[in-house]
């Protein structure tokens, strides 16, 4: 499913690092939500909420433009930002993109909007059901802040309880799943808006009748999450290509880092050993899982302080176990790499245009991560390195990048300008991206892949050929010096 | 092995004029191929430690080397000769660019920017950890061309070899030990190859190259002082001996006025080869040629009789002004009298008694006799046949053997590191020895023995047969030890100790690395580890914090102060800390895993360094029971529990499998949970996975104004109330992690 | 000490064994008049043996000319220092001062090779090497002179 949803790319995925505009926008107030439910999903290390929501135009003329509203922490860590349609049990994604423009309402809460365009006219008083699904890079807060190392790790999650709406609502619900136990905290006084813990997750009694914006008491729910809370800052991603050696390398270095609830003490081993001996499930984590492609091989995994040897590579997954255990509040910087063999990514076409004819035209596609599950990440830089004398065509990132340079870098042996080297910057990124490629096509000509030994050949010679002469000349001068 | 058969083979045995210039083509090839063998067997053996553990910088000095290349590597050079490190010897700093020999850091610097020139863009730390070997392969060059010069080509191949793979050379250049000795021993026989060169032949060009590799020397390690006098006393003998000739006074005056000049140049340096008494034999042997030139000048003109009367008067007169003048300079305070660590090489309890910090250091302690021959096998009873051998001939350039082989041998038995300075000669003299031996049974040359008896020739043969056969069987054990001695003695980073999981495979014990990225990752940029001076170094390279202390000991007060906080009790310790604004402590505890170099066996020094300035405060005799025992179990005394290091490396110890008591597997002694007092001023933040390395952070002061102890006594009062020791703990396994 | 020489085998014009050993002897229930006389006859010796190798050979000459000159040049630093009781930039004293050391010890070493050759080097050859082990003496004195 999921793949079939990168593959049609009518995914919008939008990252906004511009603060959004104070000014109120000039939406026209012709939808009615009929029946507005949201999910929240809070069993990873960032929040998915999935809304499927029923609509009717009230307006009195046809439109096909909706404003979802989100609320702005949200719209600035969104991640991802899908909608789709439901007919007949297909599946159809809908056009639709995150406006920089924003709202303030009268409460002061910033509002974002998401802009969903629907593939045909909705006429007035006609209903449609739509699914939106955001997932956005915010985890919940450690809740206490810190804790023992044996305690039970516990995460608030804060939001907004009503739907947030630039429309009227008339029917909405809302659940909160992902964890076995919640408890909301200051909760109203109003029993009506209370959840309650059930076996499907924290659900909440159906509200009626809401107004537009109408933003009461934030919701505030404690629920226990006694796993780490994975999170890097920066991922440095690169990839190589050889295409004399058929393969690909990749090395990735990671700057990680566990969210989670940091050590009330400092940590003793003492105490460690014992959890240890107990088999206990605790909020620090010992083993990274990496997965990796299929027929990898050359593994390694390193630090800043030389390589880790306690790590090992099961049917695609490489389990690292990082040099100490990774506590809340506690960093881990590491690098791992591997390689694989080219045709597994690189596919030979044909080029349409005509002065690359005769050269060999590739098309590579390599994921945009490979990291470890349940990871989300803030800054994410992938490097690709084609051989030297590569002519780049086409570069098709799966979503939208916030930088992308081109450049050379030398390399071993790299006597002319060095390795062509495609950078891609994307912000606030998940681990769930994994399945998207990048596509790049590029030409490399047979007398580009042959410049390099030929040149390193001459190099050589004349390297030689000039210690020959400068040992004549040297000898010279000391003999018939007057 | 294979060497060494080719050098036999490629000794000329024809003298058939027509296939002359065929051999001699058969012979440079041949020696070209040994070469190349001689090459790779000297940087192979020195891999073991990259094949079986990784590409990593060894011990405790290469990581500060390591860490000034990578300065030397990110900025310029004029920034590295002023760098004042601000991160270790905290709050004084460091002049790092003026204490420092830089010849090491700059040539792999130079190397680094070399391949990058040419395409090769190798990271610094490759370069760093391969430098040794690379280097090793040019040292059997620079023997060979040494030994070429006191006896011949096969002797020169043989010492080639042996200083290929002789152990005691390896112990200092395995991959990864990228020590300042690495390139020093290369350097200090490329010296002494145009040193022996330029006082054969009397060349100019030779003496400015030997006093240009002087000056390298100089740049790279302070045992230049050992050329600075070797050199000179060379000469004395030489003049003793009544062979002086214009080629000494042309060698001599020339590779020293150079030498000294370039020396100079060196910040480290400085004045000294004028000023510092380690160097005035140079100067007074310059002084003294000058004189026997104008006397032999003299000589050759007048007559015997007449000049020895004049000779003996000047002689006289410019010994008496000479030695006065000399005293009246150092007492006046010119020049600087003997340092500490030369006074140690002569009397080898002078550092035990006045400079205990010299003394703490392994590498300073006498050698142990089985040390010689682990580090150079048969070669130890060839190098006195060798020596003797010279003694026969006693050329010039053999005087020069015999005194580096005398000299040598004494220092290498007070201070186990010039063993390294020893082990050169060793191997020249041992080839020397042996290519004579080979030279003449390994002569199968038939028509010597043409004209006479059969049967002669049969048992004449027979015996040559017997020796060489011996002599290679030898030359095959030899192999055989240095390959056994690197692969298990000196192929270990120390910073990863090998082990084994229970099912026999091979683990590794990373507990250093383990804590210094865990200091490195969780604290403060800015934050200051105190721990003893063995791990300034390491600190500083790998986990990049500041320190207080390391193995730069230029400063014995500083490390005093880490001492006399390690021996006091906790509210004093907590101060001195306070003091010197220390975030974190860091011990090294190998109680167990059986880790003997542990921060309590080394307990005495601190003490000791301590007590050496604070002599009221901290004292030897309180630490040892009345019955003179070093106890840490119950019968340790109070002044030992009390004492900081004590109750780190015991925190939480006797717990571990829950009996309440726990064996020390490196004093085999039982520890129990009530000799362990808690800790109030300190918390325990980190401890690596074999509890090798504890890390302890300094509480913050209360804000009530409670002093630690009283907050610790509250605390432990409460708690006991509450738990009424209920829970019993359950058993852990170490290794169950 | 004398009997050491003796035993030299560089020294073209060693005396008989005996009568060396009787001089030793002889010379010292002489006077110190007797040493004075014998002094000065060496004295003469020499230097009517340095004129002589001057006349040889003009080279010579300049080459000697060239080392009172250093060590001239010397004298005058050493006594500037000493009148300016101040030897603030020592390395530029120093430099200035082992430059003259450095330059006369060449100069000799280069006299005593244009007088009689080494073994294996000519006179051109060991004339490159003065030029070359000067130009390194040169570079270095500079570099340390600031």
């Amino acid at each position: 499913m999921l793949s079939n949803m990168w593959g049609s790319l009518t995914v919008i995925v939008t990252l906004l690092s511009s603060i959004i505009s104070a000014e109120l926008m000039n939406i026209p107030d012709s939808w009615e939500n009929v029946n507005y439910n949201r999910i929240i999903d809070v069993s990873k290390s960032y929040t998915t909420e999935i809304f499927e929501v029923k609509v009717k135009n009230i307006g009195s003329t046809p439109t096909n433009e909706y404003y979802f509203a989100l609320s702005k922490d949200i719209i600035e860590n969104v991640s991802v930002f899908t909608a789709s349609l439901t007919q007949n049990f297909q599946e159809s994604f809908l056009n639709s993109s995150i406006l920089k423009q924003g709202s303030i309402t009268d409460g002061g809460f910033t509002i974002g909007y998401s802009l969903i365009i629907f593939p045909d006219d909705i006429q007035p008083n006609e209903e449609v059901t739509f699914l939106a699904k955001v997932i956005y890079n915010i985890a919940g807060k450690p809740y206490p802040e810190h804790i023992a190392m044996e305690d039970e790790q516990f995460l608030l999650l804060e939001t907004n309880r009503l739907p947030l709406s630039i429309y009227p609502t008339s029917q909405s619900s809302l659940r909160v799943i992902g964890s076995n136990s919640f408890e909301e905290i200051d909760a109203p006084e109003n029993q009506h808006l209370i959840g309650q813990n059930s076996e499907n997750g924290f659900i909440f009694e159906n509200w009626a009748s809401i107004h537009a914006l109408e933003i009461e008491t934030p919701l505030k729910i404690r629920y226990s999450h006694n796993s780490p809370i994975n999170k890097v800052y920066k991922l440095t991603r690169d990839v190589w290509l050889s295409n004399w050696a058929n393969t690909i390398q990749f090395e990735e270095s990671y700057e990680l880092t566990n969210a989670g609830a940091k050590l009330n003490k400092g940590f003793s081993r003492f105490e460690y050993m014992r959890l240890a001996s107990q088999n206990k499930q605790g909020h620090h984590r010992a083993i990274i899982e990496h997965i990796l492609p299929s027929d990898s091989s050359d593994h390694y995994f390193t630090d800043l302080v030389g390589m880790v040897s306690t790590a090992r590579v099961q049917n695609d997954h490489y389990f690292l176990k990082p040099r100490y255990p990774i506590f809340g509040g506690w960093n881990y910087n590491f690098t791992v790499g591997w390689t694989n063999s080219l045709p597994q990514f690189l596919h030979t076409s044909a080029s349409d245009v005509e002065e690359f004819k005769n050269d060999n035209v590739y098309l590579l596609s390599v994921p945009a991560l490979n990291g470890p599950l349940d990871t989300s990440y803030d800054i994410v830089e992938l490097s690709i390195y084609l051989p030297e004398g590569a002519v780049i065509h086409e570069i098709d990132p799966p979503f939208p990048f916030i930088d992308l340079s081109i450049d050379t870098v030398k390399s071993y042996l790299d006597l002319g300008n060095g390795h062509v080297k495609i950078t891609l910057k994307f912000q606030n990124l998940v681990d769930e991206l994994s399945i998207a490629n990048v596509f790049v096509k590029y030409s490399y000509s047979t007398t580009a892949m042959y410049k390099k030994p030929l040149s390193i050949a001459c190099y050589v010679f004349v390297a030689l050929i000039s210690l020959f002469f400068l040992k004549q000349i040297d000898l010279k001068v000391t003999s018939t010096v007057h | 092995m294979k060497q060494e058969s080719e050098i036999v083979s490629s000794k000329p045995t024809t003298k058939s004029n027509n296939i002359h210039w065929c051999v001699k083509w058969v012979q440079s090839i041949l020696t070209a191929l040994i070469f190349f063998t001689i090459f790779g067997a000297a940087i192979s053996s020195r891999l073991f430690s990259v094949i079986r553990f990784e590409s990593i910088i060894h011990e405790f000095d290469p990581w500060f080397n390591f860490r000034a290349t990578k300065y030397l590597v990110s900025h310029s050079f004029y920034e590295f000769l002023n760098w004042f490190d601000d991160r270790t010897w905290y709050p004084l700093g460091r002049v790092t660019g003026g204490t420092l020999y830089p010849g090491l850091m700059t040539t792999s610097a130079a190397v680094w920017h070399l391949l990058r020139k040419i395409g090769l863009p190798i990271d610094i730390r490759n370069i760093c950890v391969l430098f040794a070997p690379a280097f090793s392969g040019i040292t059997a060059w620079a023997t060979y061309e040494f030994t070429k010069e006191i006896k011949d080509s096969s002797a020169g191949l043989l010492a080639a070899a042996f200083m290929a793979i002789v152990p005691g050379y390896i112990s200092r250049s395995v991959a990864g030990s990228y020590d300042n000795e690495a390139i020093a021993i290369t350097l200090l026989m490329v010296t002494f190859m145009f040193w022996i060169k330029a006082q054969k032949t009397g060349s100019i060009l030779s003496a400015t190259a030997a006093a240009v590799f002087y000056f390298y020397m100089v740049s790279a390690w302070g045992g230049y002082v050992f050329i600075t006098n070797l050199i000179p006393l060379h000469i004395f003998i030489l003049i003793l001996m009544g062979r002086y000739n214009n080629r000494l006074y042309s060698a001599y005056t020339t590779w020293y006025a150079i030498g000294t000049l370039a020396s100079m140049q060196i910040p480290f340096v400085g004045f000294l080869p004028i000023r510092s008494n380690d160097h005035m034999a140079a100067l007074g042997v310059f002084g003294l040629i000058q004189i026997v030139a104008v006397g032999n000048f003299v000589k050759s003109q007048v007559s015997g009789k007449k000049f020895k009367v004049v000779m003996l008067v000047s002689l006289l007169i410019i010994f008496v002004v000479g030695i006065a003048g000399l005293c009246a300079l150092t007492y006046a305070g010119f020049i600087a009298p003997w340092t500490g660590r030369f006074y140690s090489l002569w009397d080898t309890s002078y550092a035990k008694i006045h400079i205990p910090i010299i003394a703490s250091v392994s590498e300073h302690q006498p050698v142990a006799w089985p040390s010689f021959f682990f580090d150079t096998h048969f070669l130890i009873w060839l190098f006195p046949a060798g020596v003797f051998l010279l003694f026969m001939d006693l050329a010039d350039e053999h005087v020069f053997v015999i005194a580096y082989s005398v000299l040598c041998s004494y220092f290498a038995g007070v201070m186990i590191r010039l063993m390294l300075t020893l082990t050169p000669v060793i191997c020249v003299a041992a080839a020397v020895a042996l290519s004579k031996l080979f030279d003449v049974y390994l002569n199968f040359s038939i028509k010597s023995n043409s004209n006479k008896n059969n049967k002669i020739s049969y048992v004449s043969l027979c015996s040559k047969v017997f020796v060489s056969a011996t002599f290679l069987f030898y030359l095959y054990l030899f192999v055989y030890h240095c390959t056994w001695v690197t692969s298990n003695a000196y192929s270990s980073p120390s910073v990863v100790l090998p082990s084994q999981t229970p099912n026999g495979e091979m683990a590794l014990i990373d507990d250093y690395r383990e804590a210094y990225y865990w200091l490195r990752m969780n604290t403060a940029e800015d934050a200051k580890v105190a721990a003893w001076w063995d791990y300034g170094y390491q600190i500083g390279g790998m986990a990049d914090r500041t320190t207080l202390v390391d193995n730069n000991t230029w400063n014995n007060t500083h490390i005093a102060i880490v001492g006399k906080a390690m021996a006091s009790r906790e509210d004093k310790s907590y101060e001195i800390l306070k003091d010197h604004d220390v975030d974190y402590v860091l011990v090294i505890f190998g109680g167990v895993l059986g880790f003997s170099g542990d921060d309590l066996n080394k307990f005495l020094w601190m003490i000791r360094i301590a007590e050496g300035i604070w002599p009221e405060e901290v004292k030897e005799r309180d630490f040892f029971t009345p019955q003179g025992e070093y106890r840490v179990d119950a019968g340790a005394t109070k002044t030992m529990r009390e004492s900081l290091l004590y109750k780190m490396s015991y925190q939480r110890f006797p717990e571990i499998y829950g009996s309440g008591s726990m064996m020390d597997n490196v004093r085999r002694q039982t520890i129990s949970l009530a000799d362990v007092e808690p800790l109030d001023y300190f918390e325990e933040v980190f401890t690596s996975e074999n509890w090798m390395i504890r890390i302890y952070q300094l509480k913050k002061e209360d804000q009530l104004g409670r002093s630690h102890k009283e907050i610790g006594e509250f605390e432990r009062s409460t708690h006991k109330s509450l738990v009424r020791r209920a829970a019993k703990k359950p058993d852990v396994s170490l290794r169950a992690l | 000490m004398a009997q050491k020489v003796k035993n030299s085998k560089t020294i073209p014009k060693s005396s008989n064994i005996s009568s060396s050993t009787k001089s030793v002897s002889h010379t010292t229930n002489k006077t110190t008049h007797g040493i004075f006389q014998d002094f000065q006859d060496a004295f003469n010796a020499t230097i009517q043996h340095y004129w002589k190798q001057h006349e040889q050979d003009k080279r010579l000459r300049l080459i000697d000319i060239m080392c009172i000159f250093m060590v001239v040049v010397a004298a005058l630093q050493c006594i500037f220092m000493i009148l300016i009781r101040d030897n603030f930039p020592f390395n530029a004293f120093l430099s200035g001062f082992i430059i003259c050391v450095g330059q006369f010890v060449l100069l000799v070493s280069l006299r005593l090779q244009m007088v009689s050759d080494f073994e294996g080097i000519s006179k051109n050859r060991a004339f490159g090497e003065f030029v070359i082990a000067s130009l390194i003496l040169h570079f270095i004195s500079l570099h340390f002179i600031n």
